[in-house]
């Protein structure tokens, strides 16, 4: 677990601090606050690296992300399927009529609304996809030809990425939609 | 100003009685301040620490590295705790009147 988290740090604070870490939690024992700690400290490291960058340090690529672009964005799609198939049934069954579809939507949309946790995955889906989709397509590096510290962001595109992107941002539009609607539809408007 | 929630200066003061390794800084900011600083928080002050030369790395012992302050982090440990102190007084004399 605790070398999964430390995958967040950018490589170069990794190798410097990673296996000192290792050693530090082996001797102290990992706290479940440590791991939120540890994730929060990747932010931060992040955070400085893309000033770093912006200084005139190397450039910036959001790893292992960077080296394994069509993993994350399958891992993005697998994460987001369950809500992309929950909503286009939904539609299909209450907005375009599907009958066959409307009693098991109704007991799944009934089962989803017992468990808070299936809501918040749902929700969390398409935005978690969008992001592994993304990161493996940003290059930070910073233009030495300008005269300020600009932030110059390369995108490179890879066609399943951008798809993942696509239907994440589709789903997740969807699903706003489609819960705003069952809002007002609840608010009697 | 909060020395708890500054783990850099925990860290400068952990140093200043001498070299230590990540694991010894923990054990020892934890009895001196009463505070346990999360891997995280150590090792992000420490790396900030290291950058601004204020605190360098030895060479390894078996598996642990062990740090030291330098003069630069010693000259700045002493310019925080001044103004600490002086604010610290400041606080104390009006909290009497």
């Amino acid at each position: 677990m605790i070398r999964l988290i430390l995958r967040l740090y950018p490589r170069a604070w990794r190798e410097r601090y990673g296996q000192e870490i290792l050693d530090l939690m082996g001797a102290e024992g990992m706290r479940p606050s440590d791991m939120l700690d540890l994730a929060r400290g990747a932010v931060g490291a992040r955070l400085e690296s893309m000033v770093g960058t912006m200084k005139g340090a190397e450039p910036m690529t959001f790893q292992p992300a960077w080296r394994h672009p069509t993993a994350w964005a399958v891992a993005g799609l697998v994460l987001l399927l369950p809500t992309a198939l929950f909503v286009a049934a939904s539609l299909a069954a209450f907005q375009l009529g599907a009958v066959a579809l409307q009693g098991p939507m109704e007991g799944i949309g009934a089962a989803v609304d017992r468990w808070g946790a299936a809501v918040v995955f749902l929700l969390a889906a398409p935005v978690l996809a969008v992001a592994m989709a993304t990161l493996p397509l940003l290059h930070l590096s910073r233009d030495p030809a300008l005269p300020e510290a600009v932030a110059v962001i390369g995108i490179r595109l890879r066609r399943l990425n951008i798809a993942v992107i696509t239907a994440a941002l589709a789903t997740g539009t969807a699903l706003v939609w489609y819960a705003v609607g069952e809002m007002l539809v609840g608010a009697g408007v | 100003m909060d020395a708890q929630n500054d783990p850099g200066l925990l860290l400068l003061i952990s140093l200043a009685a001498g070299p230590k390794h990540g694991h010894a800084m923990l054990r020892d900011v934890q009895r001196f301040a009463g505070v346990r600083l999360g891997p995280g928080t150590l090792y992000g002050a420490l790396s900030r620490l290291e950058e601004r030369g204020e605190v360098e790395a030895l060479a390894l012992e078996g598996r642990r590295r062990p740090y030291r302050l330098t003069e630069a982090g010693r000259a700045s440990l002493e310019r925080r705790l001044t103004v600490m102190r002086r604010v610290v007084g400041a606080g104390v004399e009006r909290a009497r009147t």
